[in-house]
Parts: structure tokens; sequence; C-alpha cells
């Protein structure tokens, strides 16, 4: 009998904690990714990722850095390990996957198009329609993937850059992420644009935003993930999430 | 029924194994209940938070639908549309579950703009109407010079609020009298003035046309009502579902590890008892097939021992125990014939110890030595026969003890002995306290004399005699002798010693008497 409560013990003797108390982490948030990461009027770096980065470091009981940086730089920064983690709504692809660790996702991402009203979403409506989408992002890989062939694909170095570009005319489409292409058809620049057709889920990021880990530390991963989970138990995810949405974005 | 001991072990293994196996089954299930908690805790928590968001989601697009319905203009409109739009496409990428059911808004929601923006158009018309109204009725009230008194649709008050309904259509029905007291006063000052008339029948005209685009907007209204309230029903349907998937779920894992809650109670109880079941069935095997057998065998083993008759042999079912017991039966019949052999070869001991010449207390020989000696004898030679007696020896027994008295025993032999001398001279206990010395060749001379020498010695011993008046130890000696020629038997001749030694007591102890025939004996030594 002696012999099964030892069986029994090996089961259940796995569950110690890893103490990673008080190390320092330097954090990336986008740069001016409203209402993500933007600077207010006081200056200020202010945003959900922002919030949500605090809070997660919080949760791991380290001391954060926090960093807005172009997404080109972050996932560099990531490859080089100059960064440890980044709250920037990185969606998961093979080329990221094989640089750097991913948690699991902390809000949903989905993309939809912007344009003046009337643009159909064809061949024929896009014939002569430049199409653009951020450099190094999902929405870029999704366009080359669709209209490869059928439209001019172009892209630019940031979400600001980008949102000028169509403001100013010199793309007819974008596809950006759901939640800042909300943002901005609520600005006044966003007037006179619209949502092209209905959002889609780009199958180049089925998972959702997650936060990108450097490889350097595997272990943050899972304590990332649990961090997660905790802060929308808690409800402060959701405390963080009403300040800058009026709907869910998990 | 007899097993081996290799059996018995083996079905206290097997019992062993199958308490064994309940408890990995039990294991199995509690790693059942394990994974059940692990999927509150990762699959239905998670989803309950996410549905909490989803619901959040569909309040919002209840409200999106509610924004379109009431949008001022088609801005406010597309974006209420856009953000139901994303919300609902985010929905559907969630939760797959609801997606068939979320997808059929889409097409509601492309009716409902298109029919939005068709309604935006008729009340843009209807608005261009009203002002041509107002305009032609102004200019005939100018014409005319109507005052508020000669007509009252002039003194209505006015909406509080800008309506997109326009400043006079919310209150058509209501102001249906008034304005055909209007068209009545009209048509009568029309028939002097043909101006005034034509204005009437524009007024009219006009008039009518915004009553029938009221309608057509109030049918449309209808519609579009009817379509927000479906997208509505869909919604507030999908809530309820979303709320108690999980709540189902959660329902469902309760029960279940309740079931094996219960299931692993029993096992449990079975196990328990079973277990008990074991212990007390193993503690009566042993006690009744090996330790009790054990001490009756000891006991057994023991009376054995100590030559007594067997009791009933224990009984066992262990093979190679019952065996071992089994050999006590002619363990017994072995020892008791060893028993009786040895008792044969005490007998032969004492026997052979019969034989013996040698008397066991003086190292003299003994009265059977005495008796060969005598048979031996040819009556051919001269011998000499003493006999000795310890004077009084009774009473130095008495006042010294049995061991004083071996002794003085023992020291007297040694004396019979040192004077009886020669080698062929043989020396005897006759029994008692009485010596017998035979000495061959020796004649009449010889044997007072060596006689003499050896009640000498003994006197000068010295050893104290508490009864006597002399205080020492002394003996009396009895001699008979033949000479050579003569043939008197030995037998005789003891005879004769004893007569003289007699003769030796009665004439006052410590004294040598020689035997004579017909005369009282001589007394070799004066008292």
């Amino acid at each position: 009998m002696t012999f099964c409560l030892l069986f029994l013990l090996a089961f259940f003797g796995d569950s110690v904690p890893e103490a990673h108390a008080g190390k320092d982490l330097s954090v990336a948030v986008l740069q001016n990714y409203p209402p993500f990461s933007y600077t207010d009027e006081h200056g200020n770096l202010v945003g959900f990722d922002v919030e949500f980065a605090e809070a997660l470091c919080g949760q791991l009981h380290a001391q954060c850095r926090t960093v807005a940086l172009p997404l080109r730089a972050i996932v560099a920064g990531l490859a080089s390990q100059s960064l440890d983690i980044a709250v920037a709504g990185l969606g998961v692809t093979e080329e990221r996957g094989r640089i750097m660790l991913f948690s699991n996702s902390y809000y949903r991402s989905h993309s939809f198009y912007i344009g003046r009203p009337g643009i159909r979403l064809d061949e024929e409506g896009l014939e002569g329609k430049i199409l653009a989408a951020q450099h190094n992002s999902v929405q870029l890989i999704a366009l080359h993937r669709i209209w490869q062939g059928k439209a001019v694909v172009v892209s630019f170095e940031s979400h600001q850059g980008l949102l000028d570009a169509l403001v100013r005319g010199r793309v007819d489409v974008v596809l950006i992420d759901g939640f800042p292409g909300m943002e901005f058809l609520k600005s006044p620049e966003g007037a006179g644009f619209v949502m092209l057709g209905n959002p889609i889920l780009p199958r180049e990021n089925p998972s959702g935003s997650c936060i990108a880990v450097s490889k350097e530390h595997p272990e943050l991963v899972g304590r990332i993930n649990q961090a997660i989970l905790t802060l929308r138990v808690t409800g402060e995810y959701g405390r963080i999430m009403r300040k800058y949405f009026s709907f869910s974005i998990y | 029924m007899r097993i081996g001991i290799r059996t018995f072990g083996l079905s206290i293994m097997s019992v062993m194994f199958v308490l064994f196996v309940f408890q990995v089954y039990m294991l199995s299930t509690l790693q059942r209940i394990e994974s059940m908690a692990n999927a509150a805790a990762h699959q239905y928590l998670p989803n309950i938070l996410q549905r909490q968001q989803f619901l959040l989601n569909i309040e919002h697009m209840r409200l999106n639908a509610s924004q379109m319905r009431y949008a001022a203009n088609t801005r406010q409109l597309q974006q209420a549309s856009a953000s139901l739009r994303m919300l609902l496409a985010d929905a559907g990428f969630g939760n797959i579950g609801f997606k068939p059911v979320l997808d059929k808004v889409y097409p509601l929601l492309d009716e409902l703009m298109e029919l939005r923006l068709a309604l935006f158009k008729l009340v843009e018309d209807v608005r261009r109407q009203e002002w041509r109204f107002l305009l032609t009725l102004g200019r005939l009230a100018e014409h005319v010079s109507w005052n508020e008194e000669q007509f009252p649709l002039l003194a209505e008050p006015l909406p509080e609020q800008p309506h997109y309904l326009s400043l006079i259509t919310g209150s058509y029905a209501f102001m249906s009298d008034s304005v055909n007291q209007l068209f009545t006063a009209c048509r009568k000052h029309g028939e002097n003035d043909p101006e005034t008339r034509t204005a009437c029948v524009d007024l009219e005209r006009v008039w009518k046309n915004i009553g029938d685009k009221q309608r057509e907007i109030g049918r449309y209204q209808e519609h579009f009502d009817l379509l927000v309230k479906d997208i509505d029903q869909v919604l507030v349907g999908l809530s309820v579902e979303a709320s108690s998937v999980e709540a189902r779920g959660i329902y469902e894992g309760m029960e279940a590890i309740d079931d094996e809650t219960r299931q692993i109670r029993n096992i449990f109880t079975v196990l328990g008892i079973g277990n008990a079941l074991f212990l007390l069935l193993l503690f009566v095997a042993l006690q009744q097939q090996i330790f009790l057998p054990l001490r009756r065998t000891t006991e057994i083993l023991r009376d054995m021992r100590g030559g007594q008759g067997m009791a009933r042999l224990p009984k066992t079912c262990i093979e190679e125990f019952s065996d071992i017991i089994d050999t006590l039966p002619s363990l017994n019949a072995y020892l008791n014939d060893l028993h009786q052999r040895s008792g044969q070869l005490e007998q032969e001991r004492e026997r052979f110890a019969g034989l013996s010449l040698t008397d066991d207390l003086t190292g003299l020989g003994n009265r059977r030595a005495l008796d060969q000696a005598i048979q031996r004898d040819r009556q051919t030679s001269a011998l000499a026969v003493l006999m000795v007696d310890v004077d009084n020896f009774k009473l130095y027994n008495d006042t010294l003890g049995h061991l004083a008295g071996d002794v003085a025993l023992q020291t007297v032999a040694r004396m019979v002995k040192q004077n009886c001398a020669r080698a062929s001279d043989k020396t005897f206990r006759y029994g008692g306290e009485e010596f017998v010395g035979l000495l061959i060749a020796t004649g009449r001379e010889g044997a007072m004399s060596v006689a003499e020498s050896l009640r000498d010695s003994v006197e000068k011993l010295h050893i104290p005699h508490p009864g006597l008046e002399t205080g020492v130890l002394t003996i009396s000696v009895g001699v008979a002798s033949r000479e050579q020629g003569e043939t008197t038997h030995v037998e005789e001749l003891l005879a004769h010693a004893d007569i003289a030694l007699y003769a030796a007591k009665n004439s006052g102890r410590n004294r040598v008497c020689h035997y004579a025939k017909e005369q009282p004996p001589v007394e070799a030594h004066p008292a």
C-alpha cells in the first residue's frame, strides 16, 4: 500500500512555482497606434497596450521599462534579444515564430478594408487602385496572398504613415487591424471613409494578438499566460479595456 | 486441503495484486477528476470570460442597431454600421458555433442600410415639399393679408426640437383640420382672384404630395423597425444562448465530477472493507496455519525431550510445515528407542561395576577379591590371616560423623597396606571397619610381629577418639596361621582369626591375639 502512496505522490508532487521576481524587463509597445498606444495631450504614453503591459509586469513582479517603437524595430529588437517582451498586438506568423516566442492571445485580431464609399472589393472594382498595409504586418501578407497580380499592393513603415497616405489619396484602400481601424473611422480624418465589405480574419493570424517574448526567456511564456488569465479573472483587464473601448476586444 | 508455502505466498500476493488493481483504477478515476478540474480552469473559465465579453459585445451591437435607427446623418449611420459589422465579424470569429446565426444578420444589415439611405432621401424630398408648401403659404398669406385670427394655422406652436421630419409634418394629422379650413378659405378667395386660385391648387397638391410621402416614410419606417427588431431578436437569442452554454458545460462537468466522486467513495469503501477482510483472513490464516501449530510443535518437542508421551499432533494446511509435523511421531519413536537403549547400557554398566575386585573407599581388595584369593589357595604353603577391627568404630562414627569415619577407615587401610608390604601379601576390606590381611609363606611368629607392628603404628598416629579411655584411635587384631605342611583351609583360618579377634576385643582392645585351639587366647601385649 506504501508503494501505491508513493505512486500517488509522484503524480502530484510536481507543482513547485519558480521564482522570477524583481527582474528588470524592457517592454516594447507600438509607436503611435491609437487606441493601443499613443501620446496624449500631456505628452504621456498611454493606451490599452501601455496599461496592459503595466498590469502584466505587476503580475510578473518585474520592473518594466516601456518604450514605443515602430513595428520593424520591435521585431528586430526581439530577434536580437535587446527587448524582453513586446505588448504590441503581434500576430503569430511563421516567420516571427522562428525568431521569437508567443504567449496566448490577449485580444482578438481581425482586419478590415477602409476606403472611400462605393469601392467594390473585386478585381474589377480595384482596377487601377492601390492597396496598402503596414510593413511587416499580418495584413500585408494577407494583401499579397489575396491580391497578388490583381491589384497594386504597397506597404508603409508606420501605422500613422499608412493612414496619412489614405487620407491624402496616395493609396485607395488599406487593410488594417480592426480596432485601430474603428478608431480611424471615428476620427475627424476618417470622415468620408467607410469600412469596405465585412471584416476578415487573415489566415496568417488565426491566433489573435499575442505578447511576443524574446527567445532568451522561454520561462516567461507560461507565466505571462497565467498572468493574462489572472488579469481577466480579476477584472483588471476589463477595467483597462473599458477605458479605451466601449465593447470587448478579447 | 494442503497447499505449498509457495501457493500460500502466491495467494497472498494475488489478493494484494487485486487490491493494487483497485488502487490503480482509483488513481485513474482521480486523474479523470483532475482533468475535469483542469477543464473547468482552462476551458470553462476562459470560455465564461469570453462569453462575458461576447455578451457585452452583443449589447453593443444592439446599441449600434439602435444608433442606425436614429442616425441623424449618413456618417453617423455608417459609423454605427461599421462598428456593428466589426463586432459581428468578431463574434463570428471567436464563436464558430454562433457563426450561422450571426451570418443571418448580415443580409438584414445590408437591407437596413439600403432602407435607411432610401429613407434619408425620402425625408429630404419631404423637406423640400414642405419648404415649398411653407413658401407658397407665406406668399399667399401676404397676398390676401391674412392674419392669425383668420387663419389659426399660423398660430400653431412650433415643435420644440428640430426633427428630421421637419417642422410641420410631425404634426401632420393633428393639423389636418386647420389645413382643410385653410383650403376652404383659399378656394373662397380664389373665386375672384385667379392668382390666389393657382396658389391654392398648388398648395393643395403639395400638401397631398407630402401626405403621400409621409405615408411612404411611415411604411419604410415600419419595415425598418421590423428589421431592427429582427436583428435585435437574433442578438438577444444569441445572448441568451451564449450565457447558458458555459453554465450548461459547468453543470454537466459538476454532475460528472459528482458521479466520479460517488464512484471513488464506493471504491474506497470496497477497498477499505477488502483491506480489513484481507488482513483479518491473513491474521487468522497465520494464526491457525502457522503460529498455533508452531507452538504446539514446540510443546510436543519439549514433552519428547522430557520423555513424556506424544500429545495430539497439530494440523496445518501448509505442506512443508505439515511435513515437519508428520515426522514428529517417528522422531518420538526413535527417541524412545534411544532412551531404552541407554537404560540397557546403564544396567550393563552396573553389571560391570559388580565385577570389580577393589573396595571403592579404601582401595584394598573387596570381599569378592578375598573370595577369589580363598579359592586360589592351594593349601600347600604356610599362611597367616590377620583380622583387623577398629576399636569402637561405631562410637567414632556417631560422634565425629560418617565423613570422619570414612577418613579414619582410609587411614587404617593405608596402615594395613604399609605393614603387609610384601608383594605376596594381600589386604582386603572384609566389611564395615574390618580388614583382612593374607600373608603368604608366613608363620605364627612373623604374623604376630606384623600384627603387633600394625597395631602399634595405628596407635602412634594419635587419631583422636573421644569415645575411648585412651583418647586415640586403636585397632584390635586377631591372628590365625598354618605352618608349612599343615592343610588348614583358609576359611577355617578366617574363622580362627575371627575368634582370636573376639578374644582381643574381650581382653580389652588395642591388642593382638593369636588363635589357640583349647586355650584361651594368648595375650601378645599386656593391657
